[in-house]
């Protein structure tokens, strides 16, 4: 005690404390030096994690290789460009997510999203007008779709994740034929086209808006409109050859409202008027062409490769040229359009190419639109050329069939033979479609090429890593972990020099052609890394002292929990054998958390070995929690393949945000409970929880009420007192000041150590204090700490409440209230660890996980990249700023996951008294931090390498490839939050403090 | 935590407090993983009526078989309702002959039990504790909104399967039943004896019954809770023949 009052006439006594002065000073050195050697081991082992992922992630995330070429026009018999040009200009307008069910009647259907954009129909029954299915290939991002759109090539999922940077396009494409042949370019809109098409578009003329505020629905289609009309007046019409426009509305009201609010109708309603008059003003020799980029699900998201994201609408029209169109069968709109003729979305290519006599972008594996032309003769004319040009790209293409090829020449030698013969159009074409229809495919299955080397690599040093942190978290005992921080650290450097200069020596003189140098060097340094771990290990223990430890742990510390758990892990890691369980991971993970909590009932009332009152609280812990893992799993959002066995129950309705208000003020409330169960609600306590915690909530209430009644039908049409600028700007302060005050504030004032303990000073005796001062004055004052049985625990609990409440923030309201339900889920359970005695079981930190997962699944999440919620990024700013945005949507997607690993300590810190070691403290939290880690290390590897295993399969793409990429992300993001969250910021802080203060 | 003492703790003025203050909660040293198995020994004897010969229900096995044949996938509700009579009546009968396989050792307390009280005693409080199970079925997962009907059905199957054979056995002995939860081997316990084994395997053979049913194969047999009813009648065979083994 450092504030103790100096009596006079004791110098023994002051000897003494001079000593214990410098020997706690001394045993906080250790500590210290402890816990900065923790530290480093785990961010070696993140290394090596990341490094096994990122092996795995360039293997797998496929590459398409592109051909430099561009095609020419010439003279030969390969000439592919038309002779006569049928358009000398053309206008694009693109409406992104135009789904085809948008433009088509769809009788008795009173959606907002159905017969509001009635005019390409009407125009599409003319004869100078044609209306055809549009069927994108997956993923269904714009980026992705604009690349397929121009160079008729297939980009792969890998162009996915540049969405967001957008880069200028190398291949060949017909808007660069159109530059090459010094026609102009004029664009406005979606601003993706001017980062993959800058050098084409004519300076003047070109108008880019901002694409990805998706909050923002006017800004780009005003703009589009503002710039388009003027260039269509007679005057300007000389201005351009090639006028390309892209809305942005739909798509936007699709992310932000989904297809089913009214702000569709509206948006639909514009565009109608939009393309009634440019067709007004449309001359003679140009073609129009309107195009959807993609479809929306019926959330209004898109990227997967669902029926609704892949069906869009293609409509072209000219003012009095004909249109070869089909017999009217082909054009059947009832059921939504289910047996329209579609085409795919590269035959835009070959199609827009011919039509406006330039060659065919050489990468081209669409085949030319039927309708556009004029007669059968043209178009037989139209499919050779684009053969040709089929043929030429496959001749330098390594790796292509050649039976395919041989098709090719079957159908020249035709072609020579029949191709001016008038009966035999239609066969010939019927024969170039089967031979495009086969490249295409073949394209498609080689395109899925794996690296399996690196894929191979990945999951080795991913298994290496695996293997080790499994010795390391459970094998060897915690305690004499601690000690050997500095041997790993030592080894582990030497090791990784000394793989790095064998791996650089090995690269330099075999020159292995599958790996770069870069490549090889980060194999070195993994592999160095692991055999450095190892070194040490095996020098104090040896593989049969381990596999003793492995034994003994089953003989005497087996029992029912630590068996619960180790089935827990195996199972959760054997759901990536299937495509199903995969899809219902969440039902499986609830399963698992009520099976523990009702594990937890049976035993806490079969337990004799503690108090009736601790088994009737222990009781209503288990009860609480199994009832709250219940209610829980009823909040989701399904994934496309739950249907029909599955109803969302995920949105912002006006009963959860009620929920949200009631919560703002339960939840304080029972974190009370909670906290004076172990008579912690002291000093800092009331202040956090009472004030801080109960403002902060219902600031988000607030922040979540605007927004409802932003969004609500019934709000807009009434007349407020609120305007929506007002609205909006009071939503920007709220979630500005939220954030600002949890994250930066609260920790900071945390990092100053708030304790939740009272000093309660005593004249009299009380009766159970006798016996411990008798030799003392009986006038003696007393102190009672309260809450000193809780001292770390109550105050790292504060940490986790600063991030939850920023993480509830950017959560939709009814995930918002399954957080408020984790953080009881998660006080029941500290709880009853200390009561069941479970808190050393490796089952403890495995329930954290399964908690997160739980609530990553409840909190409107799913492993497909269309259930992330892109639209919280604008919460905090209005246009994307970089980190606002990015901390906004990690923060909504891997918030349950952040809460959980946070709480990870409280496993050891809960309801402990002050400890005068603090160092075994410290290393049981680092056994649950590994474990933890060991824990999603197994789930991810096994992840990983079932999905390597069906790379083949039908689903990957859909089911196995994301589910992946959350694996691989979640080691990536975990692993850094915990050593710099939880055990740097975290656990550092509250050991060191709770030790200097009472320390002895 | 210090025990007793509601989390507090005293500290007196006066300075040479000894340094050994026990501090009950904290945490102990070093290789404690290894004493944890030493708390849980204590010396309770387990007190479940012995029988002189196992029983094992493979009668369920034909029930189930007999469900599935009058059209178990089409129509569930009513094969659960029809087959619950059919295993009320086969409960009853495997209950007298638990009886009479536990009576013969015990032959004061023959005359002390009325057995047709007992075993419409059992079958009333068996449709009671349904209502309870039911709870537990909807906790673990069953739909809430749809299928509450099977749902049910399914609870008083399980019921019957679970715990109306415990309670013939231990005759309404809910302390004597109880006591056995202190037993240190309780596994060993379970699966010595094919009454106690039967039920409790019909528990982890539901747990078990769930796995089947994400797949997405299609079939008839998938639908709820056909999976969780194969699941618990099978188990409570395999348990019975464990206890064989044993």
């Amino acid at each position: 005690m450092e504030a103790e009052p100096e009596l006079p006439g004791r110098r023994v006594f002051k000897q003494q404390q001079y000593q214990q002065q410098s020997r706690s000073k001394l045993r906080q050195q250790k500590l210290k030096v402890t816990f900065i050697g923790y530290v480093i081991v785990l961010v070696f082992l993140a290394l090596v994690q990341f490094v096994g992922v990122g092996f795995f992630t360039k293997g797998f995330l496929l590459s398409r290789n592109v051909l430099p070429d561009v095609s020419e026009c010439t003279d030969d018999e390969s000439n592919t460009c038309m002779e006569e040009p049928r358009f000398e200009k053309a206008i694009l307008l693109v409406i992104d997510a135009l789904r085809f069910d948008f433009v088509i009647p769809v009788e008795g259907s009173d959606e907002y999203y159905h017969n509001n954009f009635p005019i390409i129909h009407q125009l599409a029954q003319k004869d100078n007008g044609v209306l055809l299915k549009f069927i994108a290939d997956p993923p269904t991002t714009t980026l992705q779709r604009l690349k397929g759109l121009t160079t008729g090539s297939l980009p792969t999922i890998i162009d996915a994740g540049s969405n967001f940077d957008g880069d200028a396009i190398d291949e060949d494409n017909w808007l660069l034929q159109l530059h090459k042949n010094n026609k102009t370019i004029a664009f406005m809109g979606d601003d993706t086209w001017h980062a993959l098409f800058n050098h084409y578009i004519e300076p003047e003329l070109n108008f880019p808006y901002d694409s990805l505020n998706v909050w923002d629905f006017h800004t780009v289609d005003y703009g589009v409109i503002e710039h388009l009309f003027p260039l269509l007046h007679k005057e300007n019409y000389t201005r351009w050859d090639l006028l390309v426009g892209h809305f942005l509305g739909v798509d936007h009201v699709g992310h932000r409202y989904g297809p089913k609010h009214f702000t569709m109708k509206e948006k639909l309603n514009q565009m109608n008027d939009v393309i009634t008059e440019v067709v007004e003003k449309l001359d003679d020799k140009t073609l129009l062409v309107v195009i959807g980029d993609h479809g929306m699900d019926y959330t209004g998201n898109h990227g997967g490769d669902s029926k609704d994201e892949l069906e869009s609408t293609l409509f072209m029209y000219a003012k009095n040229k004909k249109f070869l169109k089909k017999s009217p069968e082909h054009y059947n709109i009832s059921e939504l359009g289910k047996n329209y003729r579609s085409v795919n979305q590269i035959d835009l290519v070959p199609t827009m190419s011919l039509l406006l006599g330039l060659p065919i972008p050489f990468n081209n594996l669409g085949f030319p639109v039927d309708e556009a032309f004029e007669s059968v003769k043209q178009m037989s004319l139209a499919s050779y050329k684009t053969l040709q040009q089929i043929n030429n790209f496959r001749i330098n293409t390594p790796n292509l069939s050649l039976k395919i090829n041989q098709k090719f020449n079957e159908f020249i030698a035709n072609y020579t033979e029949h191709g001016t013969d008038k009966k035999k159009f239609e066969v010939l074409i019927g024969q170039a479609r089967d031979y495009q229809h086969s490249s295409l495919d073949e394209c498609k299955g080689l395109w899925a090429t794996f690296d399996l080397k690196s894929i191979g690599v990945g999951i080795t040093i991913l298994f290496l890593s695996l293997t080790f942190i499994l010795t390391y978290a459970r094998s060897i005992p915690s305690v004499r972990v601690s000690t050997m921080s500095f041997e790993f650290i030592g080894s582990v450097i030497a090791m990784m020099l000394l793989g790095l200069v064998l791996s650089l020596s090995v690269s330099i003189v075999l020159k292995p052609t599958d790996f770069s140098l870069k490549m090889c060097l980060a194999i070195g340094a993994s592999l160095g890394i692991l055999i450095g771990f190892w070194a040490p290990i095996m020098d104090r223990f040896s593989i049969n002292w381990l596999w003793h430890q492995l034994i003994d742990f089953f003989i005497f510390n087996f029992n029912s929990w630590s068996f619960l758990g180790i089935v827990f892990v195996a199972s959760h890691s054997l759901i990536f054998a299937s495509n199903s369980y995969v899809v219902w991971e969440d039902k499986m993970v609830s399963f698992f958390l009520i099976t523990f909590g009702f594990f937890c009932v049976y035993s806490t009332a079969s337990n004799n070995h503690i108090t009736k009152s601790q088994k009737v609280l222990g009781l209503s812990h288990a009860v609480t929690f199994t009832i709250l893992s219940r209610l829980v799993s009823t909040i989701n959002l399904c994934r496309e393949e739950q249907r029909p066995y599955c109803t969302p129950t995920f949105g912002t309705t006006w009963w959860s945000v009620l929920i949200l208000h009631l919560c703002s003020y339960f939840l304080p409330a029972v974190i009370e409970a909670f906290y004076k169960l172990s008579d912690s609600y002291h000093s800092a306590a009331p202040l956090w929880i009472g004030t801080g915690l109960k403002f902060l909530l219902f600031m988000n209430a607030v922040y979540w009420t605007f927004e409802y009644v932003q969004n609500s039908d019934y709000f807009s049409s009434t007349n407020l007192i609120l305007s929506s600028p007002l609205i909006k700007s009071l939503k920007l302060a709220i979630a500005r000041i939220v954030l600002f005050i949890t994250l930066v504030l609260a920790n900071f004032s945390w990092s100053k150590g708030p304790l939740c303990v009272k000093l309660e000073l005593s004249e009299s005796l009380s009766p159970d204090e006798d016996e411990e001062s008798e030799d003392s004055d009986a006038s003696q004052k007393t102190a009672t700490i309260l809450g000193y049985g809780n001292v770390y625990g109550s105050s790292y609990f504060l940490l986790v409440l600063n991030f939850t409440v920023a993480i509830m923030l950017v959560t939709k309201p009814l995930g918002a209230v399954s957080l408020n339900m984790l953080i009881v889920q998660i006080l029941s359970l500290l709880e009853l660890y200390v009561i069941l005695d479970i808190r050393r079981n490796l089952i403890s930190p495995i329930i954290f996980g399964l908690l997160g997962y739980q609530h990553f699944f409840s909190t409107g999440h799913q492993a497909t990249l269309p259930s992330i919620q892109w639209d919280v990024g604008f919460m905090t700013t209005e246009t994307i700023r970089l980190p606002f945005t990015h901390l906004n949507i990690i923060l909504n997607t891997f918030g349950p996951f952040f809460i959980v690993c946070l709480s990870i300590p409280l496993i050891t810190l809960w309801r402990i008294v002050p400890s005068s070691k603090p160092i075994t403290v410290l290393s049981q939290i680092i056994t649950n931090i590994t474990t933890f880690i060991t824990y999603q290390l197994f789930t991810g590897l096994s992840s990983l390498i079932f999905a390597a295993h069906f790379r083949r399969h039908l689903m990957v793409w859909k089911i196995f490839a994301p589910r992946f990429m959350l694996s691989a992300l979640l080691i990536l993001v975990l692993n850094i939050f915990l050593i710099t969250i939880t055990l740097w910021f975290g656990t550092g802080k509250v050991v060191t403090q709770v030790n200097r203060i009472f320390g002895k | 935590m210090a025990r007793g003492k509601g989390g507090r703790k005293s500290v007196s003025f006066q300075p040479n407090e000894s340094a050994g203050n026990s501090d009950s909660g904290e945490i102990t040293n070093g290789d404690g993983e290894h004493t944890e198995h030493q708390a849980t020994v204590s010396g309770v004897k387990p007190n479940v009526p012995s029988l002189t010969f196992p029983i094992i229900p493979v009668q369920n096995l034909l029930i189930v078989y007999y469900m599935f044949y009058s059209g178990l996938t089409e129509n569930i509700a009513d094969t659960l309702f029809s087959g619950l009579w059919t295993i009320i009546i086969t409960q009853i009968s495997s209950g007298s002959l638990i009886l009479y396989a536990s009576k013969k050792k015990t032959k004061k307390a023959q005359d002390s039990t009325n057995v047709p009280l007992l075993l419409a005693g059992s079958t009333a409080i068996a449709l009671f504790l349904s209502i309870p199970l039911f709870i537990v079925v909807i906790l673990f997962g069953a739909p809430l909104a749809e299928h509450l009907k099977e749902t049910f059905l399914l609870s008083v199957h399980l019921s019957f399967l679970i715990f109306y054979p415990l309670l013939v056995l231990f005759k309404f002995d809910l302390q004597a039943f109880a006591h056995n939860f202190q037993v240190d081997n309780m596994y060993s316990l379970i699966f010595n004896h094919s009454v106690l084994a039967s039920s409790f395997m019909t528990i982890v053979g539901t747990w078990i019954g769930v796995i089947p049913i994400p797949l997405d194969w299609d079939r008839p047999w998938q639908q709820w809770p056909i999976t969780l009813l194969v699941g618990g009648y099978l188990g409570s065979v395999v348990g019975g023949l464990v206890s064989l083994i044993f």
